[in-house]
């Protein structure tokens, strides 16, 4: 078939939206706002997604944490003699870290005890000594703390505890950093009351990352009271959380109550009796029905095409350059201080072409399947005038 | 040629509404002449036009136009030779109200391989020959029903069909303009087109251009008078 004759309806079709202008740029507003709360979406949990694999990558091969009556309990050092002995195991690292309610700001922050700096999933400013701690720029910022200034919290045992602001997390780290503190393992270990021979948990490195699920079985098999998390189980656990089955899903099924209420808007208005005359008088002038649906099929590309490419490039610069404003207070997680992270850029052709699955396609359908109906009615009808 | 043979055209067929439109119709016309179907109001004579016309087929009988039984054709091929062999003018013109003249003439060539171009020179060269070429940018809306009915006549010959069919095409025009109209289908019948007509009204067929009257009553053919 001649490229002419497609170029001939292509251009018919430009001009069939141009003659409504009014319904058709309705139509693309409200698909515009379809696609972009849908990419808004998946674009923010693929940001997340790639935060929460870039801080697994730092984290431990295998965490050992002690149950007792069904949590998480403090693990004693004896597990760590324990596990280095196991063949295969490099290193293990009690670890020292717990939650603190700052009432003042109606605010959760997770303070971290260190030997050192090194190591660390996020990058530091400053030197930690004793009494100094390094903040996450989130507290920082609602506590007006500088370098230099003093932090007064309260211990376990409902004391004030002053230290030192040393150092201020960069904000490339934000997601990962916003809401930590981070102290010697001394202070924390006081702090928090935490016995010495006791840790929070135990962080296990291994030399050869295929032997790791053997050495999380010998493990489990030496401390049976143990709960034994290999990075991948962990893995599996960001996926869920941020993964399809959670975030996407949630993306997913958005999108889809939403291009279902544009199919039902439309269906609902169906043809209108002039648009019903007009195919009749196509057909009884020489159009066929394929030519009918492919006029009516390049209409709802172009309208299609023209909002998904906006819907995306606004969700672009409304997740990445603004922040994200209008999905964190529904997205994010339980700390009041969350909202304020930068989310890093993170757009997967995957994802792309799922927003498109998922919005042009319904829509492709709700502008074809009434011109189809409509187009097979007997040109004859037109005659008559309809 | 147009040759119908024993056509009949039933409407809900075997429904509580079923309506027989055309029975056992048999007719002849030769190439180049000009017919009218005659007929009151439901007598079924827009209905043969439609079947002579190939727009719909018969529930029964055969209906041969150019030498090609059309009532067998595959839509797609009906629809191709539609194009290219019959140009419609309908009652109501209907032309595009928002459309332009001249696009309102280019439609029949929009799924065709002819460039957008040579479209326009056709459009073109016809209206100017029905004394539109002025009026080729204007909106449909804006032209009387006089004017409408030109542009609904160069729509129907962009083609450069060998067949034209008009069904009532006086009946929304004054004396003077049903004059020009069938002017215009005397030059056409000179050009050695096939013209038939379905009217009731006397103006037109006592034209003189008339060259063959088939009287309808009842969807069936009750009388036929030649000049």
């Amino acid at each position: 078939m001649s490229l002419e004759k497609h170029r001939n309806l292509l251009d018919y079709a430009v001009s069939f939206l141009l003659r409504r202008k009014g319904k058709n740029f309705a139509t693309v507003l409200v698909f515009t706002l379809v696609v972009f709360t849908l990419a808004s979406v998946v674009m923010m949990m693929g940001s997340l997604k790639q935060e929460a694999r870039e801080t697994l990558s730092l984290a431990p091969d295998i965490t050992v944490q002690k149950i007792i009556a069904g949590r998480q309990g403090l693990v004693p050092l004896e597990y760590a003699t324990a596990i280095e002995e196991i063949r295969g195991v490099s290193r293990v690292e009690p670890r020292i870290w717990g939650y603190y309610y700052d009432a003042e700001e109606d605010a959760t922050y997770t303070i971290i005890g260190v030997e050192s700096l090194t190591g660390l999933p996020f990058e530091v400013r400053g030197n930690l000594s004793e009494s100094a701690v390094i903040v996450g720029e989130a507290i920082a910022r609602e506590k007006r703390l500088r370098i230099g200034d003093r932090l007064i919290l309260r211990d376990h045992r409902g004391e004030y505890v002053k230290f030192r602001v040393v150092g201020i997390f960069s904000s490339r780290s934000a997601l990962q950093s916003a809401d930590i503190i981070v102290m010697p393992r001394s202070e924390a270990r006081k702090f928090f009351g935490i016995p010495k021979e006791y840790s929070n948990d135990l962080a296990v490195y291994v030399a050869n990352p295929a032997e790791l699920s053997n050495i999380a079985i010998k493990i489990s098999q030496k401390l049976p009271d143990a709960r034994v998390l290999t990075k991948q189980q962990i893995r599996e656990t960001y996926d869920a959380i941020f993964g399809w089955r959670s975030g996407v899903f949630l993306a997913a099924i958005l999108g889809a109550i939403l291009a279902f209420a544009i199919l039902v808007w439309d269906r609902a208005s169906g043809l209108t009796a002039e648009e019903k005359k007009e195919i009749g008088i196509l057909k009884a002038l020489g159009w066929s029905t394929g030519d009918v649906l492919e006029m009516r099929t390049f209409e709802g590309v172009v309208l299609a095409l023209n909002s998904y490419l906006a819907g995306v490039l606004l969700a672009y610069l409304h997740v990445f350059y603004l922040g994200a404003p209008l999905l964190k207070p529904v997205l994010l997680g339980w700390s009041t201080l969350y909202p304020e992270f930068e989310l890093m850029p993170a757009v997967t052709f995957e994802d792309l072409i799922l927003i498109f699955v998922i919005s042009v396609v319904p829509f492709l359908a709700a502008i074809v399947v009434p011109s189809w109906r409509a187009s097979t009615i007997d040109p004859d009808e037109a005659m008559r005038g309809i | 040629m147009i040759r119908c043979e024993h056509v009949t055209k039933v409407f809900n067929k075997g429904r509580a509404n079923e309506v027989v439109a055309v029975r056992d119709v048999s007719l002849e016309i030769a190439e180049g002449k000009v017919a009218v179907l005659r007929g009151p109001s439901g007598s079924g004579k827009t209905t043969l036009l439609s079947l002579i016309a190939c727009v719909a087929r018969p529930t029964s009988g055969r209906v041969f136009v150019s030498g090609k039984e059309v009532s067998k054709l595959p839509e797609n091929f009906l629809t191709s030779f539609r194009r290219e062999h019959v140009g419609i003018i309908f009652q109501q013109f209907n032309l595009i109200p928002e459309l332009s003249v001249l696009d309102n003439v280019t439609l029949p060539l929009v799924p065709t391989p002819i460039p957008p171009r040579e479209s326009r020179k056709r459009a073109l060269e016809l209206l100017r020959r029905l004394g539109m070429e002025k009026r080729s940018s204007f909106k449909v809306r804006e032209l009387s029903g006089g004017e409408q009915q030109r542009v609904a006549i160069a729509r129907a010959m962009i083609a450069n069909p060998r067949i034209i069919v008009a069904d009532e095409p006086t009946a929304h025009l004054d004396t003077k303009l049903a004059e020009e109209f069938l002017d215009i289908m005397r030059s056409l019948k000179q050009e050695g087109r096939t013209i038939v007509i379905a009217t009731h009204d006397p103006l037109v067929y006592e034209h003189e251009i008339v060259d063959v009257i088939f009287d309808m009553r009842d969807g069936m053919l009750v009388g036929v008078e030649r000049r």
